[in-house]
């Protein structure tokens, strides 16, 4: 009997915090199931057929690999290319998981599997406004209540795109509005130090050598981008030593 | 349009799919202490922003690359003038919602 209610009490405790993280995560939905709908819409309008787009969504669930990928997809390049760019384009979540491993790496090996295919970014930035001690308690119901609701924003909001493009079938071509989609993503990243030179280079080349074969301009473009904030970093320390 | 068959593209779809998975979970089940470090950890930094910009530059200046003599009508381009926009409200606003929200009205009105 007093087994029972232990157990009874230790559940109602771990709802209580997975309804409290819930509600932390209202905020983040309402940004995530916009950009559901506004992916949908790109995956259908890129060629995706409405069962294609749906898989995607659920088993890829991610809006920047999935922008990424679709027009690289769209104008049939290689797997080589389409893989490194997602692997480029998505490093954070390597930063995620390891912000992460201190918390969740005694988890059973199924459940952390499924709580870093839940990590979200608004998820997690609301996990790390956290202190540290506030996160040990009931780890799994607080994690999943920060990412579950996310979850649930983004697959509504990515099924409601594809439903409205498979149904009114609109006559001009919509997959613009995934570009800007990752338009905005380069807009925000763009606080970092030395962002313009990154982006400069990296869209210059991109641009002069769109043309080129295997889509080499890609690559370049890619390896510019990187290496001239690497020689600025480089220079401005020399520089700064050397006063 | 799509160019890839039906079976490229849930093989496309699988191999992102795989590499999300994959990056989403890897130092929950691998050690921290592999983390990168020095220069490949500070490339690694500015990577996904250079790919990023790569990807959508001949996308926002389609019209500008598919052109074969300058007229003041490029300038006037519906996807150059939507990011354009969005660019400003996200510098103004700081917020990227707002800015694709801004980007998306003026691409859809033009």
């Amino acid at each position: 009997m007093a087994e029972a209610a232990a157990k009874r009490r230790v559940a109602a405790v771990r709802r209580a915090r997975f309804i409290h993280a819930a509600r932390l995560s209202i905020p983040g939905m309402t940004g995530t199931f916009i950009w559901g709908v506004i992916t949908g819409v790109a995956m259908v309008q890129s060629g995706l057929s409405v069962a294609q787009a749906i898989g995607m969504t659920l088993i890829v669930f991610s809006g920047t690999a999935q922008l990424a990928a679709l027009p690289l997809m769209a104008s049939g390049a290689s797997f080589l290319l389409i893989g490194f760019t997602t692997l480029l384009t998505s490093l954070r979540f390597m930063v995620y998981s390891a912000s992460l491993s201190r918390d969740l790496s005694k988890l059973h090996p199924r459940l952390r599997a499924f709580a870093g295919y839940i990590t979200t970014d608004s998820g997690l930035a609301v996990y790390q406004t956290l202190p540290a001690n506030a996160r040990r308690a009931q780890r799994t119901a607080l994690f999943m209540g920060l990412n579950l609701p996310v979850w649930a924003a983004w697959q509504v909001g990515s099924l409601i795109g594809i439903a409205a493009v498979a149904i009114s079938a609109p006559e001009r071509d919509l997959a613009y509005l995934g570009t800007l989609a990752v338009l905005a993503l380069v807009a925000q990243a763009m606080r970092i130090r030395f962002a313009w030179p990154v982006v400069a280079v990296a869209a210059l080349v991109a641009l002069v050598g769109v043309a080129w074969p295997h889509r080499a301009g890609m690559l370049l473009a890619v390896m510019g981008g990187v290496a001239v904030p690497l020689a600025l970093e480089s220079w401005s320390r020399a520089w700064m030593s050397s006063r | 349009m799509m160019t890839m068959g039906t079976i490229e593209v849930w093989l496309a779809i699988l191999m992102l799919a795989l590499i999300i998975f994959l990056l989403r979970n890897s130092f929950l089940f691998a050690p921290t202490r592999l983390r990168p470090r020095g220069v490949l950890a500070r490339a690694l930094r500015y990577a996904p922003l250079a790919a990023l910009a790569a990807l959508v530059a001949p996308e926002v200046f389609r019209a500008w690359l598919a052109a074969s003599e300058w007229t003041s009508a490029l300038l006037l381009d519906a996807r150059l003038l939507s990011a354009f926009a969005l660019m400003l409200a996200v510098r103004i606003t700081g917020d990227a919602l707002i800015g694709l929200l801004v980007g998306s009205a003026v691409f859809l009105i033009l």
